[in-house]
């Protein structure tokens, strides 16, 4: 039995997907949307395991789960969406996805997967940077203050939150800001860094953007 | 790549260029060594002509009178007369003439010229001129001079000789130069809309940006640009719309399954919930290949590189036990067919050799008659040689399967919906160790 946290904004997907944890013995907390799912599952530890719909009202499923992952929640995340082509099963992965089901689905797959999802161990998370993303609205909120950013700058700063502490490489910063098979030159990504640096600073950050020359950035 | 003798032969601008102009310098060439030859043999003509009119002239002006009447020349004069001047009296008898010649055909032909004849005969240019004899009344003579037109006639040829191998020079050059030129004016051109192909296929927001200058490139550069907007907005509507039908198709028969699902483990009896859970999955499959092929028509590359999808696949795989080996050279097998498709076609059988393999999944790749078939082998339990075409069907389950038939039962029955549609198949071609399925496409 397992806490799953489940974000789909279709009431009778949703309504399946809940009877059908419940039959499996999971108790399960529901969200309609990015929003609630936030304010829901944004505390690490509230879940065990997340089923977030790619294709929600106000957000991207993928900048939901980077919100999270910044927010500090490391559960698994097991994303359901109607699109099933490769490249976007790829951007599920580097927004910090575990696993991936298409639409339709067979309950008894999903239950398995958050079966397979739960027995996995996960690295221990890192203590949170103190930043807050907004899915909805792409902003960084700091204790100090708050500044709004460009999809591409959100899905950046994001990958180098989920993980603060750690330099992240410069190649795994492009596949999470940019859609896979982007060409992305040289500049263009340190052209975005510094806007990202400069955000930061603006919103009162208590963390620095640095560059780890010819390796990637780090949050600290 | 294209090579040397292609460039000069083809059918490219610059080739065509080269060749015109080649052609037109030519026949100017051709016209002009024809006029010049003409000019020159005219002209030698008239100088011929003027030396031996010169010469017939002297010679009249010593001709007289003897004391019995005979035509003679002036003895006081007599060295000094050119003697290469035939003299012919009235009647036609030689007076005088060059003293070692005989008298050879032309010159016996035109003894009795009535009035100024010319002649040319072997090489040389004949005057015959009468004359009325100074200081008689009717004495009249006959005066004929030759000269030979052989050093004009090599001094003519030598002339055109030079012009025809300048003319050579010339068409070469020109030729040449025409085409350095275009090439040179065209380099930009070339580079341009290779760029813009490649942009239109991989990077779709890239642009030229030529706001300087109001040359033809700029114009390219502009026109390039607008086409790559309209590309772009294109795909991105395409996949925009695609992606809501997608979602507005797929989210109710989620729910539709899902309903039936639980319904059939409230009321594992009734069958009825099967058969709607059995209709979703048609349905499904159907919508997917639709929305495949609606991506692939607008889609911009009509090839695939089975060893590149292979690569994008397995770094979408989710977590599994199994090892997956690709052995697929880059670049050596196309196909032609999108690689979206080739992708929908493989990764289904890729899921369900994953689902199945206890170590080791091998994709291989091979050609025969035009078509290229990408192998998926497993080392799994196998394929029921009874259920060879029968996994194919739409919604089958094997619930003996390691992790009791999670699948909604559909990959095998869209991998082979999709490649058909592709113009290929999808078959079994070894049921057991290790089990292999083999997807076809036409080759590129």
């Amino acid at each position: 039995m397992a806490r799953v946290g489940i974000c789909e904004d279709d009431a009778d997907v949703r309504r399946v997907l809940t009877e059908g944890l419940r039959l499996a013995d999971h108790d399960v907390v529901v969200s309609r949307n990015g929003r609630e799912a936030m304010a829901a599952f944004a505390a690490p530890g509230s879940v065990d395991v997340l089923i977030v719909d790619i294709g929600l009202p106000d957000a991207d499923g993928r900048d939901l789960c980077q919100a999270l992952r910044t927010s500090g929640q490391h559960a698994p995340v097991l994303f359901l969406t109607a699109l099933d082509g490769v490249h976007d099963r790829i951007s599920g992965f580097h927004a910090g996805g575990d696993d991936y089901v298409a639409k339709p689905f067979a309950i008894g797959e999903i239950l398995v997967r958050v079966d397979a999802l739960l027995r996995r161990t996960r690295p221990a998370p890192a203590t949170p940077t103190g930043l807050v993303l907004d899915p909805e609205r792409f902003s960084v909120r700091t204790g100090g203050g708050e500044a709004r950013l460009t999809p591409t700058e959100y899905r950046i700063l994001a990958a180098l939150a989920a993980a603060p502490g750690a330099v992240v490489r410069r190649r795994a910063v492009v596949a999470a800001g940019w859609p896979d098979g982007a060409m992305v030159s040289e500049n263009t990504l340190d052209s975005y860094i510094r806007r990202v640096r400069a955000k930061l600073e603006t919103a009162g950050s208590p963390v620095e953007l640095v560059t780890v020359r010819g390796v990637g950035f780090v949050l600290r | 790549m294209t090579r040397p003798w292609e460039r000069l032969f083809g059918r490219s601008l610059r080739a065509r260029v080269a060749w015109s102009t080649a052609a037109v310098t030519a026949v100017v060439m051709v016209a002009m060594v024809g006029v010049v030859g003409l000019i020159i043999s005219g002209l030698a003509r008239h100088q011929i002509d003027a030396a031996l009119g010169s010469r017939v002239e002297a010679t009249a002006e010593s001709l007289r009178v003897d004391a019995g009447g005979d035509l003679a020349l002036a003895p006081s004069q007599a060295d000094d007369v050119d003697d290469r001047v035939w003299v012919f009296d009235a009647e036609g008898g030689l007076v005088a003439g060059p003293p070692r010649a005989g008298l050879s055909a032309p010159v016996r032909s035109l003894s009795g010229a009535a009035t100024e004849k010319t002649l040319v005969r072997d090489g040389r240019r004949y005057l015959a001129r009468p004359v009325h004899v100074e200081g008689t009344q009717d004495t009249s003579a006959v005066l004929v001079a030759s000269e030979s037109v052989e050093p004009y006639e090599r001094t003519r040829d030598v002339a055109l000789i030079s012009l025809l191998a300048l003319g050579v020079v010339v068409v070469a050059g020109t030729a040449a130069l025409s085409a350095w030129t275009v090439g040179r004016t065209l380099r930009p051109v070339h580079r341009m809309t290779a760029l813009a192909a490649d942009w239109s296929e991989r990077d779709l927001e890239t642009r030229f940006d030529l706001t300087e200058g109001s040359d033809e490139f700029t114009e390219l550069g502009n026109t390039l640009d607008s086409l790559l907007d309209r590309v772009a907005t294109a795909l991105r509507d395409e996949q925009r719309l695609t992606a809501e039908l997608a979602h507005e198709l797929r989210t109710p028969l989620t729910a539709i399954r899902g309903e039936a699902e639980l319904g059939r483990i409230a009321t594992p009896t009734d069958e009825r919930y099967g058969r709607i859970i059995g209709l979703v999955d048609r349905l499904s499959a159907s919508i997917t290949t639709l929305l495949a092929l609606a991506r692939h028509r607008t889609g911009s590359t009509l090839r695939a590189d089975p060893a590149e999808v292979m690569a994008d696949l397995t770094t979408a795989l989710p977590p599994h036990g199994a090892e997956v080996v690709v052995d697929i050279p880059r670049g050596r097998y196309l196909v032609a067919a999108p690689p979206e498709l080739v992708e929908r076609a493989v990764g289904p059988v890729l899921d369900n050799a994953l689902r199945h393999a206890s170590r080791r999944v091998l994709v291989a790749a091979v050609e025969s008659d035009g078509t290229i078939a990408v192998t998926v082998s497993d080392d799994g339990p196998g394929v029921d040689p009874d259920h060879r075409e029968t996994i194919f069907d739409a919604g089958t389950r094997f619930p003996e399967s390691e992790d009791g038939g999670d699948g909604a039962g559909l990959g095998l029955a869209l991998a082979r919906r999709v490649a058909v549609a592709a113009g290929g198949d999808v078959r079994v071609t070894s049921t057991a160790a290790p089990t292999t399925f083999e997807i076809r496409f036409p080759r590129w």
